[in-house]
């Protein structure tokens, strides 16, 4: 008898279960609708605004009022960034979210306490505005600082966004500080192509990263290396105490050997030649980079080293080796004694890549129609 | 005699019903956890949770293909019809005896080249290597000697010049999204060494350039049952298992690996069926044995269409080379059950895979065969039995349509009144008869598998059509 009062305790609870589904469904539909009217609600009371706007007069302080009501949820910001987007020339939508940054002020400090969606989506809301010129206000940029502190990786990355769109220098470079000391797991690459979509000085960015590096974790020194690589190279100097440092992180010295294969800097050439040298199966990876740096460097022992490099028991090297050789437009004469040598590999990495060019080629005239 | 008996039964009833309640309570928890985080991923992308799609991580996509002259075109083309930048496409021609190389070489102008691969991981010698550079991203067929699927994958690996690496069947189409969406877990989070997507039975979907432009429940009453049993037993449990970083399997057809891990680990173990399972179960044994972090995760947007076996046999063959696969990966890795090293992996994943996954087709035949002694010795009580069966099979195909309900919901497909009908109908008719029928399969499985080993699967293959 109690494995059957058992048994219809699980047949309720399954029921419950489909029940619930089919009232949750039920909910957001009518969410999706309510979503409709909200906005249609929404479009009457902004146009009338923004057409005072227009007139030169001030939004109404009702209405200020009622934003903020309303937008304390967060179903309602929706509905706002879709008559922004959608329902508002964009120099009206401008002027408009010009007009409310007080509220929105207001609303960055509500949003941090509530759950982590709802304040990501502030962030988002805030960073996609922004051109319409939303983030002018210093005490907003501390706001979305203290975002970075929170445990949600969208938080964090919104919150960058709208950072980055600020253009204000010294907030990224505290908000990416901040991250740092999080310990937020977030791959480099996406803080790299972050602070490349800065909209402000990047000259004044970079000081101040390379000011503070040494306080970042090695995630972020990664970030802002690679930031660095794809700006500039007025960081040689710097970057090469990374590169000749044995106690730095390997991926970070790595990175600092891929600078120099993109900006040349004469005191590297001695190093990435060494480390092409290592026969070291350990430090592969150092001798693989260095080879494909090493394409920007003329010079006969550069050549030299290229060539020796072929002979590598590493694939990858063989193959950076082979590449870089081409881009010294190395004669087939000059390796007439790999192509007839003993060297298997060495042989077939150099006929590879003549065939990979070819192939380039011909690739490149059928899209240019020749 | 009759008391002895009658303890027996008594013992295998007691057994039973605990059996059954932990199965039960297992499923209503996937199906729970499933459904709730599919519709709160829904909030959270209308909320803009996500990460700009403007990220790339450099991923070399692996088609190990035997015999797939049928579909291999349909493949390739979805793959050139992602919107993904940084990829490049490696078919690998597992020693096919029909024209699968001829097909992928005369549609994508392909050349030969001397291409020098590294043996990073050993597999069979490769027979010619042809490239295209005429396409959106490049395009390399390796035909090789013929060594198995896991073979195939570890040439594929080795061929491959990216850090991730994607492995599809090649009688699989992704969405047009799907490969931004599998990388994801792996921008979100550093330690992520492996990403399982989302396998679906295609039967019934109609894309348009990598995009879903309708869906509705397949002809073949078998298909049909399989959606339901994926939503099911797929989808739910895996999401609840990628809560505690528990997901010890990744489909083959479908998953994305840290290549530098896995070629630490060891790579694809040509000797098992069940390649895809015993490579994630080694990578928690990898990762956990070295001190690694890792995550291995499960992104459930990220959607692969199959072919799902629309004739018995094949659904037969099918099964019984994952319950080997399972049974190889389960035994090879003993360890871990039961060892506190493994945390929550030996308490649920893997304890969950050996009691209900790899033992329950003998238990299910036990049950059935007592069923029939009780019931010749006069000591079955037949109302109970159909009460017991009855709310068995209300509650698995409840959860069925829950599951099955939740994932149409949330990914806003629209179904027609008919196939609703059609879903409802036919969930009780794969709780009660395609499962004991798939367990009958299961148990005769390991019988003689050691001949089979290494040997891909034969499936009748349709054309997929992708417009």
């Amino acid at each position: 008898m109690r494995s059957e009062v058992l048994l219809y305790v699980y047949g309720m609870i399954c029921l419950g279960m489909i029940g619930f589904n089919l009232v949750y469904h039920m909910v957001l539909r009518r969410r999706e609708r309510g979503a409709g009217f909200r906005s249609r609600g929404l479009l009457r009371r902004v146009a009338r605004q923004a057409e005072r706007l227009r007139a030169g007069m001030q939004v109404e302080k009702r209405h200020l009022r009622y934003l903020r009501r309303s937008l304390s949820n967060v179903n309602a910001l929706v509905a706002l960034d879709r008559v922004l987007t959608h329902e508002l020339e964009p120099c009206d939508a401008g002027r408009y979210v010009r007009a409310i940054q007080p509220v929105l002020l207001e609303l960055a400090i509500l949003y941090r306490k509530k759950e982590a969606v709802q304040c990501a989506y502030f962030a988002y809301f805030a960073a996609r505005h922004q051109p319409a010129g939303l983030l002018m206000l210093e005490s907003m940029q501390e706001v979305f600082v203290t975002y970075l502190g929170l445990d949600s990786l969208y938080c964090h990355v919104n919150a960058l966004q709208a950072l980055y769109a600020s253009g204000t220098a010294e907030s990224v470079v505290r908000a990416v500080a901040l991250q740092s000391r999080t310990g937020a797991v977030m791959n480099d690459k996406i803080l790299t192509d972050g602070l490349l979509s800065f909209a402000g000085d990047h000259r004044r960015l970079e000081v101040l990263l390379w000011e503070r590096f040494e306080r970042f974790d090695v995630r972020t020194q990664l970030a802002v290396l690679n930031y660095t690589r794809f700006r500039t190279g007025e960081w040689r100097e710097r970057i090469f105490s990374i590169m000749t440092d044995g106690s730095r992180d390997k991926e970070l010295r790595l990175s600092a050997i891929r600078y120099f294969g993109r900006y040349v800097y004469e005191p590297a050439r001695k190093w990435l030649l060494d480390f092409l040298a290592d026969r070291d199966p350990l430090l592969w990876e150092y001798a693989a980079v260095s080879a494909a740096g090493l394409a920007q460097y003329a010079g006969g022992d550069v050549v030299r080293a290229l060539i020796g490099a072929l002979h590598s028991g590493n694939w990858y090297v063989r193959y950076n080796a082979a590449v870089s050789l081409e881009a010294h437009q190395v004669a087939y004469s000059d390796l007439s004694e790999l192509l007839d040598g003993s060297d298997r590999y060495a042989r077939e990495m150099i006929l590879y890549r003549v065939e990979s060019r070819l192939m380039d080629q011909e690739a490149a005239r059928e899209v240019s129609g020749i | 005699m009759r008391d002895i008996f009658q303890t027996f039964f008594n013992f295998v009833g007691i057994f039973f019903v605990i059996y059954m309640i932990g199965y039960a309570s297992f499923l209503f928890l996937s199906v729970v956890v499933g459904s709730s985080t599919l519709y709160g991923l829904k909030r959270r992308n209308m909320l803009k949770n996500e990460l700009p799609s403007d990220y790339y991580i450099p991923v070399s996509v692996i088609v190990p293909a035997h015999n797939e002259a049928v579909t291999i075109e349909a493949t390739v083309r979805s793959l050139l019809a992602l919107q993904y930048k940084v990829y490049e496409i490696i078919v690998v021609d597992d020693g096919s005896t029909d024209t699968t190389a001829d097909v992928v070489r005369e549609h994508f102008h392909m050349r030969h080249v001397n291409r020098p691969i590294q043996r990073s991981l050993h597999c069979q010698p490769e027979e010619a290597v042809y490239e295209s550079r005429s396409f959106k991203v490049p395009i390399t067929l390796i035909c090789k000697r013929n060594g198995g699927k896991a073979d195939s994958l570890n040439m594929g690996i080795n061929a491959s010049r990216y850090p991730y690496f994607l492995c599809l069947d090649a009688d699989s189409v992704l969405q047009s999204d799907s490969l931004e969406k599998i990388v994801r877990p792996v921008l979100e989070d550093d330690r992520v060494v492996a990403v399982g997507g989302a396998v679906r039975p295609g039967n019934g979907a109609e894309l348009e350039n990598g995009r879903l432009i309708n869906y509705h429940m397949p002809r073949g009453l078998l298909a049909c049952m399989q959606v339901l049993e994926y939503d099911r037993s797929f989808l739910a449990a895996r999401i609840l298992f990628d809560k505690f970083n528990g997901s010890i399997i990744i489909s083959g057809a479908f998953g994305l690996f840290k290549k530098s891990v896995v070629v630490a680990a060891g790579g694809y173990d040509v000797t098992t069926m069940g390649e895809d399972m015993e490579l994630v179960v080694r990578l928690h044994a990898f990762c956990r044995e070295n001190g690694i972090p890792y995550r291995i995760r499960y992104a459930t947007d990220a959607i692969c269409w199959t072919q799902a076996p629309e004739k018995l046999r094949d659904l037969c063959r099918q099964r019984r080379r994952w319950h080997i696969g399972l049974f190889q990966s389960m035994t090879r890795h003993r360890a871990i059950l039961a060892n506190p090293r493994y945390g929550l992996v030996s308490v649920i994943s893997y304890t969950y895979f050996l009691l209900y996954e790899l033992f329950s087709p003998y238990i299910e035949v036990f049950g059935v065969l007592t069923m029939v002694l009780a019931s010749a010795l006069d000591f079955l009580n037949v109302p109970f039995m159909l009460l017991y069966m009855g709310i068995y099979v209300a509650e698995s195909s409840i959860l069925s349509l829950t599951a099955f309900f939740a994932r149409i919901h949330t990914i806003d497909l629209r179904l027609t009144a008919g196939d609703v009908l059609k879903a409802v109908g036919i969930c009780a008719v794969e709780v009660s008869c395609l499962r004991f029928i798939l367990a009958w399969v299961r148990m005769t499985a390991l019988i003689g598998y050691r001949k089979n080993r290494a040997r891909w699967g034969t499936i009748e293959r349709r054309e997929i059509q992708v417009r």
